[in-house]
This record gives structure tokens, C-alpha cells and sequence, in this order.
């Protein structure tokens, strides 16, 4: 079964939250504020985080960055509904996705699900893919490891997934729809930056090509592209 | 340069230019005057000469008067007008200057506020001006603050609101989804529901109360309030929550003649309630409460002490503000209005209220009200 950790302050909301999701066969585990959370990650090995950004003490954001530092678990961001400045921070700083506040839990274990399906992909559709290889960029599908130029690269799960399909597609012009509704398992919304912001920071992740450009280009309007050489 | 300056300029100019152009037309007039006076003079002593001399000197000697050198002395003095007129546009300009300067530094200053830019300040730019137009720029730059400052409250305010209310709904949503769920438990999903739209309607009441009171709407109905009375039926109330938590809640009233006060019995009821169950509300369970009053000089004060964990000393005079909530605080029920109430309907009574820490743990507020 596989294990979710929840962090949010509000006592009552937690409670039926953890029922809910407990009711689609997952283990929840919960924490009451950032720093129980963060150290209940350094304990204990859980397969997705759900994050309230709103909270008294260490907030959503700050524990993120806390959480970042020593773990790449998967984290689904609980915002405040049209708060889009800590969306983006949020997903800048290594978030996964986010679900507003308040919304359907129906929503937010459908994002749970898509998550864990990309995080735990069929071994043997993986088997076949040995390894990626365009340039200097390295990726090995079974193990979800990047390299460049010899040298690991630590993604996110969602970063991953992303480098993954503008990899299998080196060359071509992926386009926003595709990366999300592949990427993240869900269509894009209108006014979603969700997508630039994480190609934004794969883009830091990952070295420049000799000549001084970025591997990952922007098209306008069309979506993305790995440049194949 | 604005249209002000222009006016200033050729007011100040005009009316330099007048006296200049006056002043030099009497001067010339009068030095005038002065010449043919001399030029009199002159001729009579010239002709007291001719006399004495006719008397004493030869006839063929004749005396010549010198005739009278009409050097033409102009009727209009241009030269120095000219000198006066420069110098006066020149001191025009710097009037001009000097006096449309800051009214159009303050015509800046109004437009950008108009423009929701309240960051714009006027009296720095007046330097170490003294007077009127100065005062008038540092009187915009307090209004400014302040505006700032209002504004400021009132959009923390609202964020607040938005966040309190979303709260609740979530738990609304996740209620419904749960009833969704699992249909065999439809029952404690409806209560759930009930509980949290019934939180949802105290907290739009709560703050609709607030409102009122902040904006001063609330008429005050004075009348005759005993205070023990009072006091008493507050207690009542508080003692049924108090026990759920055992907590004991001490008040021994005043034996001495009954203390009372002018003012609206309901607000005064729920300001100490609210206070009271603040109290209760922070406490550790199986601890004391305890109420005090006294009058001394024509107030009343009363007085509300737990012995809960007290607030951080910084915090305490921002528990009165709404939806504050001090840091060493753990997730209480409640909307964090009930304080900000109070304050609003004490200093609707025209008293005051206030908050510190006891030494041996606890806050204890304080309540001060005039006695007449």
C-alpha cells in the first residue's frame, strides 16, 4: 500500500482528509505543522507529500525548502484558490503539483494517483528502454536518473518525467498539452504556468550546450524542444 | 512651468513694473522741479549782481548771463525704468518661482495618491521651508501615512476574511466528498456539514458585528448596568464551557454598595464574555480563572487572569487586532474576532482595555471603564 504523509494545520480537516484518502486504499500519516513533518520524512520513507501552504510556524514554503534538502519525494502543494504567487514559488522550488484550497478531495486523489502512476512506471515497458543518450544528457529510465556530462543531475519526479518525453522526442517540438497531459496527468488549465515554471528549472539544472544555448528551447506558442545535438 | 507660475509672474511682474515706472516718473518730476527752482535762484542772484554792479562797474562792461544750457532732460527717465524693469522681472521669476514650487510639488503629490501611489511624500522636497505651504505639505505627508496605514488594515483585513471563510469550506468539501464516498455514513457527514455552515454563518455574524462597531454605526443605548449583575450572568455562561475543560472560574462580588456604570447592557455583556472566554479558551485544563474588580477615582476596572502560557511581549498589543493569533499558540477553536470586539465595544464606552503577562504565567486583561 502505498504511504501518504499529510501536513496541514487545521486538526478537523485533517482528520476527514486522512479518512478520505485512507478510504482509496493509501496509508496516511499525518502532521500537524511543517517541522513535525519534515523530520516524520527524515524517520520514515513515504511515497508522496501533500503540503498545506498556509500555516502558522514553518509555512508550506519553508517547509518544502526543508523537505528539499535531503529527500525528492513527490509533493502535491494544498494553495490558497487564485494565489498564484505561492503556486509558482512553490513549484519552483521543487513542488509537484498543486491542488487549490478548497476543492473536491475527489481532485486531489486524482492528483496523488497521477503522480505515483508516472513515479512507478511499468518495469517492463522500462526494460526496453535502456538508456537515452542526446549530447552531453544522460538518462536511464529505469532507475529515473539524468546525467550530464558524467555528472548526476537531481530532478524532482515531475522534472523528470518532463526531461523524459522532450528526450524520447529529441529533436521535436513537444507542446504544453502533451507535457502536461503526459508530465503532470492532467490537461492543462488556462493560465497554467505550471509547465514553463518546471522546464524552467530543469533548465538550471542542466548545463549549457557548447555553444552557450540551453538544450531544452522554447517555441513560441507551439510548446517545447531537446535540442538533439 | 505651470499656468500658476505664469500668474504669479506677471502679477508680481506688473506690479513691479507699475511702481518702478511710477516711483522714476516722480522722481524725474521732481527733480524737475528742483532744476527751475535752482535755475531761479540763479537768475535772481544774477540780476541782484546786475544792480550792485551797475552801481559799481563800468556801464560798458556787460554782464553775461549765461544762458540757461537747455540741455534736454528727458520727461520719461528710460535708463534707469530699463534697469528697474530687469531687475524686477528677474525678482518676478524667482517670487514666481519660489511660491508655485511647492503648490506644484503638492498638485504632484495629490495626483499620484489619486492615482493609488500613497508612497509619494512632500516634505522633503520642501527642504527647511517655514511656513503655510510647508505645514500644508507636512499635514499631506500625515494624511498620506495614515491613508496608507488604513488601507493597509483594511486589505490585511479582507486577505484574512478570505482565508478565514475558505477554512470551513474546504472541510465543507471534504465533508461532501466523504458523504460521496461512503454513503453509509451519510449521517456524520451532515452533522459535519451542519456544524461547519453553522461555524461559517458565526463567523459572517462575528465580523458583521465587528464592522459595525469599527465603522461606529452602533448607537449606543445607555442605561443604568449593575455590574455584579452583570458580571454574574457573563459567569453563568462561561462556567458551563469551564467545566468541560475543568476549569474553575473565581469571582467574589463586591460586598460593598453595588457598583454601576452607564451603557449598552448587551455590548458590555458580550465585550466581557468574549474576554471571559478568551480566558477559557487558552487554559490548561484543571486550571483557574479569575475575575477582579474595583473602583478607584470614578473608574471601574475588571480584570481577567488565567494561567494559560501567556503571549510573547511583542504580540500583546496586537491581540486586539482581528484574526490575531499570538505565536506560542497552538490551533484553538474560535475565529480570532472575539478580542477585537471587545476592544471596539469598550472603547465604544469610552474606556479601555489592555493586556499583560503575570509574572507566575498567564495573561490577565484588563478592563477600564468610566463610572459616570
Amino acid at each position: 500500500m502505498q504511504t501518504v504523509l499529510l501536513i496541514d494545520d487545521d486538526v478537523e480537516l485533517v482528520e476527514m482528509l486522512k479518512e478520505y484518502i485512507e478510504q482509496e486504499n493509501f496509508a496516511v500519516q499525518v502532521a500537524y505543522d511543517g517541522l513535525a513533518g519534515s523530520q516524520m520524512l527524515l524517520q520514515q520513507a513515504f511515497d508522496i507529500v501533500v503540503l498545506d501552504v498556509m500555516m502558522p510556524k514553518l509555512n508550506g514554503i519553508e517547509t518544502l525548502k526543508a523537505i528539499r534538502q535531503h529527500s525528492n519525494v513527490p509533493v502535491i502543494m494544498l494553495t490558497a484558490r487564485g494565489d498564484n504567487t505561492d503556486r509558482i514559488i512553490g513549484l519552483e522550488l521543487g513542488a509537484d503539483d498543486y491542488v487549490p484550497k478548497p476543492s473536491s478531495p475527489r481532485e486531489l486523489v486524482a492528483r496523488i494517483r497521477a503522480i505515483l502512476r508516472r513515479v512507478r512506471p511499468q518495469e517492463n515497458i522500462n526494460s526496453l528502454v535502456a538508456q537515452i543518450t542526446i549530447g552531453a544528457l544522460t538518462i536511464w529510465p529505469a532507475q529515473r536518473l539524468v546525467e550530464w556530462n558524467n555528472e548526476p543531475v537531481i530532478l524532482t519526479s515531475t522534472e523528470y518525467s518532463l526531461l523524459e518525453i522532450l528526450a524520447k522526442n529529441a529533436g521535436q517540438v513537444v507542446s504544453k498539452q502533451d507535457l502536461s497531459q503526459h508530465g503532470l496527468g492532467r490537461q492543462l488549465a488556462r493560465f497554467d504556468r505550471s509547465i514553463d515554471v518546471h522546464l524552467s528549472s530543469i533548465r538550471h539544472k542542466l548545463g549549457l550546450l557548447p555553444d552557450g544555448r540551453h538544450c531544452i528551447q522554447t517555441v513560441f506558442r507551439s510548446g517545447y524542444q531537446l535540442l538533439k545535438s | 512651468m505651470g499656468r500658476l507660475y505664469w500668474k504669479f509672474f506677471i502679477f508680481f511682474f506688473l506690479a513691479q513694473l507699475t511702481s518702478v515706472i511710477g516711483v522714476g516718473i516722480a522722481f524725474s518730476i521732481q527733480r524737475e522741479r528742483d532744476d527751475l527752482q535752482r535755475e531761479r535762484v540763479m537768475q535772481m542772484q544774477a540780476t541782484g549782481n546786475l544792480t550792485q554792479g551797475n552801481l559799481t562797474l563800468d556801464k560798458s562792461q556787460t554782464l553775461e548771463v549765461p544762458p540757461r544750457q537747455h540741455k534736454p532732460r528727458p520727461w520719461f527717465p528710460l535708463i534707469p525704468i530699463l534697469v528697474g524693469a530687469l531687475a524686477s522681472f528677474i525678482f518676478a521669476a524667482l517670487l514666481a518661482w519660489y511660491f508655485s514650487k511647492p503648490i506644484k510639488r503638492l498638485h504632484q503629490a495629490f495626483a499620484s495618491a489619486a492615482n493609488g501611489n500613497l508612497d509619494a511624500r512632500v516634505g522633503v522636497s520642501m527642504g527647511s521651508r517655514r511656513d503655510e505651504l510647508a505645514d500644508l505639505g507636512s499635514a499631506f505627508d500625515v494624511m498620506a501615512v495614515r491613508l496608507g496605514a488604513l488601507l493597509q488594515s483594511q486589505t490585511r483585513l479582507l486577505h484574512q476574511v478570505s482565508h478565514e471563510l475558505r477554512s470551513p469550506l474546504a472541510r465543507l468539501q471534504i465533508a461532501v466528498g466523504l458523504a460521496r464516498q461512503q454513503p453509509e455514513k451519510l449521517e456524520s457527514s451532515l452533522a459535519r456539514i451542519e456544524r461547519e455552515s453553522e461555524r461559517m454563518d458565526d463567523l459572517v455574524g462575528e465580523l458583521l458585528a465587528l464592522s459595525r462597531l469599527e465603522s461606529g454605526a452602533i448607537k449606543l443605548e445607555k442605561e443604568s448596568v449593575n455590574l455584579n449583575e452583570l458580571l454574574t450572568t457573563v459567569l453563568e455562561d462561561a462556567r458551563f464551557e469551564g467545566d468541560a475543560k475543568q476549569i474553575s472560574i473565581d469571582y467574589a462580588p463586591q460586598t460593598e454598595a453595588s457598583i454601576s456604570l452607564q451603557g449598552q447592557q448587551d455590548l458590555l455583556h458580550r465585550a466581557i464574555d468574549n474576554v471571559v472566554r478568551n480566558a477559557i479558551k487558552y487554559s490548561a485544563s484543571q486550571s483557574h480563572v479569575s475575575i477582579n474588580t474595583s473602583a478607584e477615582n470614578g473608574y471601574i476596572n475588571i480584570t481577567v487572569n488565567d494561567q494559560g502560557a501567556g503571549v510573547a511581549e511583542e504580540e500583546l498589543g496586537l491581540i486586539f487586532q482581528a484574526f490575531f493569533r499570538g505565536s506560542n499558540t497552538n490551533q484553538a477553536d474560535g475565529h480570532g474576532v472575539g478580542l477585537a470586539i471587545a476592544k471596539q465595544i469598550i472603547e465604544a464606552h469610552g474606556g479601555s482595555i489592555s493586556a499583560k503577562n503575570i509574572a507566575t504565567g498567564g495573561l490577565s486583561v484588563s478592563i477600564r471603564l468610566s463610572n459616570v
